[in-house]
């Protein structure tokens, strides 16, 4: 099997130089202290480093594929110190931002394309053989592998704890692709994934990251964790989405919008250090600022607008299925052996539908049918009966089943 | 002479000088470097077929708007069969992981135009 594919080679150089320039140098003013200077000198040397980190991790048309990226990278922050030693501003304020320059030049410094993948090779600009590199190694985008790998591990767990027979999950790869990305909500975010599941039982899925590097930018950046967590939760273990011809969009509203609610909840409950995987907020270094953007794109995905708003179009199926799985976490309220936490049950209901083999009509009507049901609250009771009886069986076909068989 | 041609409509009016850029270096990169002399074998294309048509042998022009309306687009045209198959198998892939999968999309009714029989017994005939 071909490695997954990644970004063209100068597009990598600048997405690079990027996330070097995110990690290193802080944002916030107030957050950097120097003496005799203020939070407003600071700002606009902050202000003046970002125009020209711009200019200069800008790999498009001046690196060509015969130069290195640890090279290009190092000379990207020796041009970004020089800048600062050349800037107008006061002594104190280019002080105040030196440590994160020196990092981010020590960083570039100690970054080696020949010590990246095993065995040693080095990016040309090839498809590929760069993606068998940045597959092997890929040091370059190490926080973006990261930021993949705690998603991942934090689906597996979750599956493998709450559902209630997951079985062997498919090994999930990560890839990333370039695609010049416009603002299509109402956020400012130029990122989307995408999950894509190989033919054959046990194949791997590739979760696709699309970015546009000469726009990735700290919001950008922050929000990646809610694009990794929706495609690994939602989609990279649906054995549906396996199935040729899948066409058929009504119960999107279950992946896109119920799924969505759960994948962000876990990545909330993450970064609050609660559940399995809370051990693993400490590879997010940006935890508190992930959870705000998840918050953010989370809510613009379902914001609704009147008139429609063409650019989400997704809007509508999204709130509803966000709707239904809220209206379904209440009724979980006071069931036997829920205890005063409905999370457990809820992940184990959603997990099991998730991996549904078959997403039919029959299992649209349920979906369809839940939702109608939910949101008349006489009919909870008849709802609760069918969880219980479902909690008997540890069948989620009988649940489905009984849901159908509800009176409309 | 096409012996094929095919209508993508393009994301926004730069991608049909980026197209025509990349194909460029494309073919450069084809002279020289086994990568990607071996990619065009393994899919299945004579080498030796796609080098005797050269970079020449793939046209792009604009359509005009008799045919598409206003919408940006480009019509790429194929002087043999060869080029045609590199250009499904191989180009489009490759223009697409270099530009984003949105910047080509193949269109309707004028994306394809004398392929099949009639175009491989017009090559056959050169």
């Amino acid at each position: 099997m071909p490695y997954p594919t990644h970004l063209p080679f100068e597009k990598m150089k600048t997405l690079a130089a990027r996330l070097l320039y995110l990690d290193c140098i802080p944002h916030v003013p107030g957050d950097i202290h120097h003496p005799g200077t203020t939070a407003e000198e600071v700002a606009q040397v902050l202000n003046y480093l970002h125009g020209q980190m711009i200019q200069f991790t800008n790999a498009g048309g001046v690196s060509p594929d015969t130069q290195q990226l640890d090279k290009f990278l190092q000379e990207a922050a020796q041009r970004l110190r020089s800048s600062m030693d050349l800037s107008p501003f006061s002594l104190g304020g280019s002080q105040a931002v030196r440590h994160g320059l020196d990092l981010l030049h020590d960083v570039a410094q100690r970054l080696s394309c020949y010590s990246c993948s095993h065995p040693s090779k080095v990016c040309y600009g090839h498809p590929y053989h760069d993606a068998e590199v940045v597959s092997r190694g890929g040091e370059c985008i190490k926080p973006l592998k990261r930021l993949f790998e705690v998603a991942r591990d934090v689906a597996r767990l979750y599956y493998s704890k709450y559902a209630t027979n997951c079985g062997r999950l498919p090994a999930v790869e990560f890839s990333t692709s370039y695609d010049s990305i416009g603002q299509t909500l109402t956020v400012p975010y130029h990122v989307r994934g995408e999950t894509e599941h190989a033919s054959g039982e046990g194949n791997p899925a590739t979760v696709r990251l699309y970015l546009d590097p000469q726009h990735f930018d700290r919001s950008t950046y922050w929000v990646v964790p809610y694009v990794l967590f929706h495609e690994c939760i939602c989609h990279a273990f649906q054995p549906m989405k396996s199935q040729p011809g899948r066409t058929a969009e009504p119960y999107d509203g279950f992946s896109e919008g119920w799924m969505d609610w759960v994948a962000y909840s876990i990545l909330n409950r993450l970064c609050l250090g609660q559940d399995p995987g809370g051990q693993l907020v400490s590879q997010m270094p940006h935890a508190a600022d992930n959870a705000r953007e998840a918050g953010i794109f989370h809510g613009a995905r379902q914001h609704v607008s009147y008139p429609l708003d063409t650019s989400n179009p997704e809007a509508p199926t999204v709130l509803h299925g966000v709707t239904t799985a809220k209206r379904f976490f209440g009724v979980l309220d006071h069931l036997p052996g829920n205890s005063d936490n409905n999370w457990p049950m809820f992940f184990r209901i959603s997990f099991d539908l998730n991996l549904q083999h078959e997403w039919n009509m029959e299992t649209e009507t349920f979906f369809r049918k839940l939702a109608s049901n939910l949101a008349d609250p006489r009919k909870h009771k008849q709802i609760k009966s069918c969880i219980i009886s479902f909690l008997k069986s540890n069948d989620i076909r009988s649940l489905i089943g009984r849901i159908l068989a509800l009176p409309s | 002479m096409s012996v094929a041609e095919e209508y993508y409509k393009t994301k926004d009016s730069t991608i049909p000088a980026a197209v025509q850029r990349e194909l460029d270096d494309y073919f450069t990169k084809l002279a020289e470097d086994p990568l990607y002399r071996s990619a065009v074998s393994s899919a299945g294309i004579r080498l030796a077929d796609v080098e005797a048509c050269g970079r020449k042998g793939i046209t792009l022009r604009s359509p005009t708007a008799g045919i598409v309306g206003a919408e940006t687009g480009i019509l790429v045209g194929f002087g043999s069969v060869v080029l045609h198959d590199l250009w499904k198998q191989v180009l489009l892939p490759y223009l697409k992981w270099r530009l984003g999968p949105s910047a080509l999309r193949a269109s309707g009714p004028v994306s394809r135009k004398r392929v099949g029989r009639q175009a491989k017994g017009r090559e056959s005939r050169r």
